[in-house]
């Protein structure tokens, strides 16, 4: 299964540090997935991984933590992504600025990317294949 | 963004920093614990952006008050509205990491919107990151090895299963002295190698055999990770690699290479195929516990890096490779010590090794070869021998245990003599 990745250079870039993403990914057939977007579907930040979003939120240059900046963030239930704005919007007021204002919900696939394993609050990241277009299975259900 | 009321300062007005910790990380840091080079504490968050910038106020904590804080006791508004904190600052960082408009700000002159809630206590995971390892590594000037586990429900914020953690750092350790065996035979076989003849120079076993150990000493938060430094007291120098570091990745390529069994098979030549039971049990855990487990390595000294995963998959995969396993091979082992028994008309014999460490003790029995078996009348019980010993090791696939035969094929005596109670 040597697909090639959306951002592929940027991930061979870092291939002498790690071997992302290829240790990470989770098998799956279909799923159910959320994720914060903006109202306007053009947005470019929608289904940007945050490597590719800017200005980009770093404090140290770090190839491993620029792995994890090539995954999309999703969750595995709404509530888990709800329960995870709930906690920044405490912390971080402006944080709709910068992660969207609505949630938006859509069935990925296999052929879409590899994905890593659900967190406790059903978070995981989307290493999406070179032609994918999540975007298009993306529907805005509610605003945050 | 908003206007704030601020005094601007010099870019390099703050302290130079290392990055600790990030304590909240979505899409990238939000809060993150930095030590300033006079060991204060300072904390970043991030506040707001624009097209161009992040912004983050920086403010003095202590880590008293960080701990309350990851502990749930204060929440971050506490901890921001301290009136012992000192300068509060305001600092917009762009994509090259370059600090712009950096100011001193008045707490009361804070937009509300820049503000934490006042219920805004930590609700997070604490993030494993590699700046934390480096800077352990910094401040205790050697390099660090972690062996951490996640990805289960086992494995909570700082904490483990008991019966997880001991039974896989048992059988770490048992990994690590064969391999750290294996690590010691191949110096010791260079040296012999290389050294001039009649040279009194001697291999100094005991500093290899600290370096390639480990003492335990804390654990990271984030999921939950253990600590090790060398029991050596490596002198570190700038941008040279270690022996510490050569043994580490000896250390780390045995599990690298297990994932190829061509090249596990030619890796393993040289190592007590007991390691590979040891192995296997570690393994049996972390695919049956469904965990992820993980070794990093940092010196920040000498800017050595190494780290190795393994997923429960890959944990299932490795132990099919292992019990495919076959191999036929031999290699040389250098032992000084004493013979302990033998028999004349066989050549049968047991040896072991003298060591102050008993860590080094070794033992093997075998039989002489034909010509040592004609000379074997000359040893004595008193007397200490350098050996080589020849190891032949055999494995088919599906066997379960190796078939091991060991064959003295040089003894020389030295010119001392030791006590038999020794």
């Amino acid at each position: 299964m040597n697909k090639i990745y959306k951002y592929q250079s940027d991930l061979d870039n870092i291939s002498k540090v790690c071997n992302c993403p290829e240790t990470e990914y989770f098998s799956f057939y279909q799923k159910e997935a959320f994720r914060f977007v903006f109202e306007d579907s053009e947005h470019p930040n929608n289904f940007s991984p945050p490597l590719k979003i800017n200005p980009k939120r770093y404090l140290t240059k770090d190839d491993i933590e620029k792995c994890q900046a090539l995954g999309l963030s999703l969750y595995g239930k709404k509530s888990g992504a709800i329960g995870r704005f709930e906690e920044l919007i405490l912390t971080f007021k402006k944080i709709k600025q910068v992660i969207g204002t609505h949630i938006a919900v859509g069935n990925i696939s296999d052929k879409d990317g590899h994905i890593t394993e659900e967190d406790e609050i059903t978070h995981f990241d989307m290493y999406e294949f070179e032609n994918s277009e999540i975007n298009k299975k993306f529907a805005i259900i509610e605003e945050l | 963004m908003e206007k704030v009321k601020e005094i601007l300062i010099p870019k390099n007005s703050l302290p130079k920093m290392i990055k600790i910790k990030d304590l909240i990380y979505f899409d990238g840091p939000l809060l993150s614990h930095f030590e300033s080079i006079y060991k204060e504490n300072f904390l970043f968050y991030w506040v707001d952006s624009n097209e161009k910038f992040n912004r983050w106020l920086i403010f003095r904590t202590t880590n008293q008050h960080i701990s309350d804080y990851v502990g749930k006791k204060k929440s971050l508004f506490e901890l921001i509205s301290d009136e012992n904190n000192g300068n509060l600052y305001k600092v917009d960082i762009d994509n090259d990491l370059e600090y712009n408009n950096l100011s001193i700000i008045l707490f009361e002159d804070i937009p509300d919107s820049y503000l934490p809630e006042k219920n805004s206590f930590y609700t997070f995971n604490i993030i494993n990151s590699d700046e934390e390892l480096k800077s352990i590594s910094e401040k205790e000037n050697v390099g660090i090895l972690q062996a951490y586990y996640n990805d289960s429900k086992k494995v909570g914020k700082g904490s483990i299963d008991l019966e997880i953690m001991a039974a896989s750092l048992n059988d770490l350790s048992n990994i690590n002295k064969g391999i750290r065996k294996a690590f010691i035979n191949k110096e010791k076989a260079n040296f012999n190698r290389s050294k001039v003849k009649n040279s009194k120079e001697k291999f100094d076993e005991h500093s290899l055999l600290l370096a390639s150990s480990f003492n335990y000493f804390g654990n990271t938060s984030r999921s939950f990770g253990a600590l090790f430094k060398p029991a050596s007291e490596q002198s570190n120098f700038p941008n040279l690699i270690s022996v510490e570091d050569r043994y580490i990745e000896f250390f780390i390529h045995f599990f690298e290479y297990s994932t190829n069994i061509e090249k596990f098979k030619a890796f393993i030549k040289e190592i007590d195929k007991n390691v590979i039971d040891n192995y296997k049990k570690l393994l049996t855990i972390i695919n049956k516990s469904k965990i992820q487990f993980n070794l990093n390595y940092q010196n920040s000294s000498s800017n050595f890096k190494i780290s190795k995963q393994i997923s429960f998959t890959q944990a299932g995969e490795i132990l099919n490779n292992i019990n495919n396993l076959d191999y036929d091979n031999s290699h040389d082992i250098y032992l000084t010590g004493r013979f302990t028994a033998l028999h004349l008309k066989t050549g049968h014999y047991q040896f072991e090794t003298v060591s102050e460490d008993q860590k080094l003790v070794e033992m093997s029995s075998g039989y002489l070869d034909s010509d040592r078996k004609e000379m074997a009348w000359k040893i004595k019980w008193d007397k200490l021998y350098d050996v080589v010993i020849s190891r032949h090791e055999e494995k088919k696939s599906g066997q379960k245990k190796p078939k091991v035969e060991d064959k003295i094929i040089s003894f020389i005596e030295l010119n001392k003599t030791i006590t038999l109670s020794e």
